[in-house]
């Protein structure tokens, strides 16, 4: 893994925390990633993160189901 | 007339003196064959021998079926001249994107990873298409696996699967990922195309390249043997010159297939039928804020679409503002449903690494890690952006506004993707998240000669009203009838 991001910033976020909670989510994850793709692969992680993050700040009542209980486009489509 | 008197340039002597058929859109291909002006024959070697002529730089196909081709029409010409027609497509040439399968034809998705995958039998799309008479010209380019990014950099270095240059300008992007269908469709190599839509895929190079780009209700048009993106957005459908062109592929294609559950049991209505009735009295709900005070539109295509608008006002449609919140969140939720890509993808990513390109391997990982909480509240969000566009649906007759974000823009200097998701991707992916239906028609042209759209997003199954929204405004402009110039189709020689 490069070492130029180690002293960054970005987002408020230490670059080594970004990086090292990256390593974790590809743990987790369970893919394998070549040590090509690993720099490349973290800045579209990073670019990711607000979406994500966004994602999860969303307001969402209790009573919002998901969509594939409430299918898209239902009206006369799906299984009948 | 007899086969072969084409020649190279597909001028056929039943036509008018100036005309060839492959300038024709399909219906003008339909009228000339129902006519016998042109036999099948005639028709599908003009398009061989165009895309003999000029694919080579547009590279829009990845595999030209040309015997395939020829033993259909001859099939096609036998039968009428028995006075046996099978309907309006009947001996007509259009072409699929090589992600639809074709028994017995190489499909490969675009990518080296199925780069010598022989499909063992049709998609039910494939097989309506052949029993409604289409003569079948090959196998469409496409961004990998529908979702890679553009490969060509301009020059002739593409390797085997090559994504398409813009008719219009071959030194810009055609859009993805239906790139070879857009190609195909604007420069005259096929009567019409069928792409998928998983983001955007239809709609984005069909504005690109000057088309008609439908995206059909979700449930409407069968996925089986198509080679899937995300499951949940993934849509099928017609990239022709015209709005007719596409209602009568969209006919062709829709309706139940007991082998994808997604699909509805109704009966598709006519799409024909109400194609010409106007747009006088309708509703027309415009999201102002989201699309066109958006800071990124860029200025040519806002110009073309409030002309647009301004017409179908002419023509007696109320246009009024609408809103949804939750389009803030499209992006973010769209994004999380790319998790659906690796989970078709994960054993061959990891068998095969080497055998994507490196920006579609990239995004395809990036996509795996997207977390089950992420996905779960994606998928709360959209059905709460489901709601909100079905209440705005229950005041308007459809959805009016741009296109796409810009017209085609130059090859990036470096393919390495830079986002997950792009923005302009909000004109489009929006409405692969509720699944209904889409359409682009062009709107007319940039400053610099490329062609720009509007979209027109219309009412679960109502596919009817939004190709008949799309012909009133395209009936009263030219834009559709305009041919990029072959003489510009020439590269590498700067």
């Amino acid at each position: 893994m490069s070492t130029s991001h180690q002293s960054h910033s970005t987002d408020g976020h230490d670059s080594a925390e970004l990086h090292a909670q990256f390593e974790a989510e590809i743990r987790v994850a369970g893919i394998t990633v070549s040590n090509t793709d690993r720099e490349p692969l973290f800045h579209l992680w990073a670019e990711h993160r607000p979406i994500r993050e966004r994602l999860q700040a969303a307001g969402v009542e209790l009573a919002e189901e998901p969509s594939f209980t409430q299918k898209p486009a239902r009206s006369g489509g799906g299984v009948s | 007339m007899t086969a072969g008197t084409t020649g190279t340039t597909g001028r056929l002597p039943g036509l008018a003196a100036t005309a060839e058929i492959t300038d024709l859109d399909l219906k003008g291909v339909s009228e000339a064959i129902q006519s016998k002006r042109v036999s099948s024959v005639e028709a599908t070697q003009a398009y061989l021998a165009r895309i003999q002529q000029h694919d080579a730089v547009l590279q829009g196909y990845i595999t030209v079926t040309g015997d395939m081709a020829l033993k259909l029409a001859r099939r096609a010409d036998a039968e009428l001249a028995r006075g046996e027609s099978r309907g309006p497509l009947h001996g007509v040439p259009i072409a699929l994107k090589d992600l639809i399968a074709v028994a017995g034809v190489r499909m490969t998705g675009g990518s080296q990873v199925f780069a010598h995958h022989i499909a063992t039998e049709d998609s039910p799309i494939t097989t309506k298409l052949v029993e409604a008479g289409t003569v079948i010209l090959g196998k469409l380019t496409m961004h990998e696996f529908a979702f890679g990014r553009a490969a060509t950099d301009g020059s002739l270095t593409d390797g085997p699967f090559p994504t398409g240059r813009n008719p219009w300008n071959v030194e810009r992007v055609t859009g993805g990922s239906s790139s070879g269908s857009g190609v195909a469709a604007a420069a005259g190599l096929c009567a019409g195309a069928l792409g998928s839509d998983t983001g955007g895929s239809i709609r984005g190079p069909a504005a690109l390249c000057g088309l008609v780009g439908h995206k059909p209700t979700y449930g409407l048009v069968t996925r089986r043997n198509v080679l899937p993106q995300c499951w949940s957005l993934d849509h099928v459908g017609p990239m022709t010159r015209s709005v007719w062109d596409a209602a009568v592929l969209l006919q062709t294609i829709a309706g139940h297939d007991p082998g994808d559950a997604s699909t509805s049991q109704a009966r598709p209505p006519s799409y024909t039928r109400s194609l010409e009735d106007g747009v006088r009295g309708m509703r027309l709900g415009l999201p102002r804020r989201f699309y066109l005070d958006w800071t990124d539109l860029h200025p040519d295509v806002r110009t073309a679409a409030l002309g647009a608008f301004a017409e179908l006002e002419r023509q007696g449609a109320q246009i009024v503002d609408v809103d949804a919140p939750t389009l803030d969140d499209t992006q973010a939720i769209w994004g999380a449903m790319l998790s659906e890509m690796y989970e078709y993808h994960r054993d061959l990513i990891r068998e095969h690494p080497e055998q994507y390109r490196t920006p579609t391997r990239l995004l395809m990982l990036a996509s795996a890690l997207c977390s089950g909480h992420d996905l779960l509240r994606a998928q709360r969000l959209r059905a709460r952006l489901a709601r909100e566009i079905s209440e705005i649906l229950a005041g308007v007759d459809a959805i009016i506004f741009p296109g796409q974000a810009e017209p085609a823009t130059p090859f990036p200097a470096d393919p390495t993707p830079t986002e997950l998701v792009r923005a302009a991707s909000r004109f489009t992916n929006v409405w692969n998240l509720v699944g209904l239906p889409a359409c682009v028609v062009p709107s007319g042209f940039s400053q610099d000669g490329l062609p720009v759209s509007i979209q027109i997003v219309g009412k679960p199954f109502d596919d009817a009203t939004v190709l008949r929204i799309a012909r009133a405004y395209e009936r009263a402009t030219p834009w559709h009838t305009r041919r990029p110039d072959p003489r510009g189709w020439t590269v590498g020689v700067s």
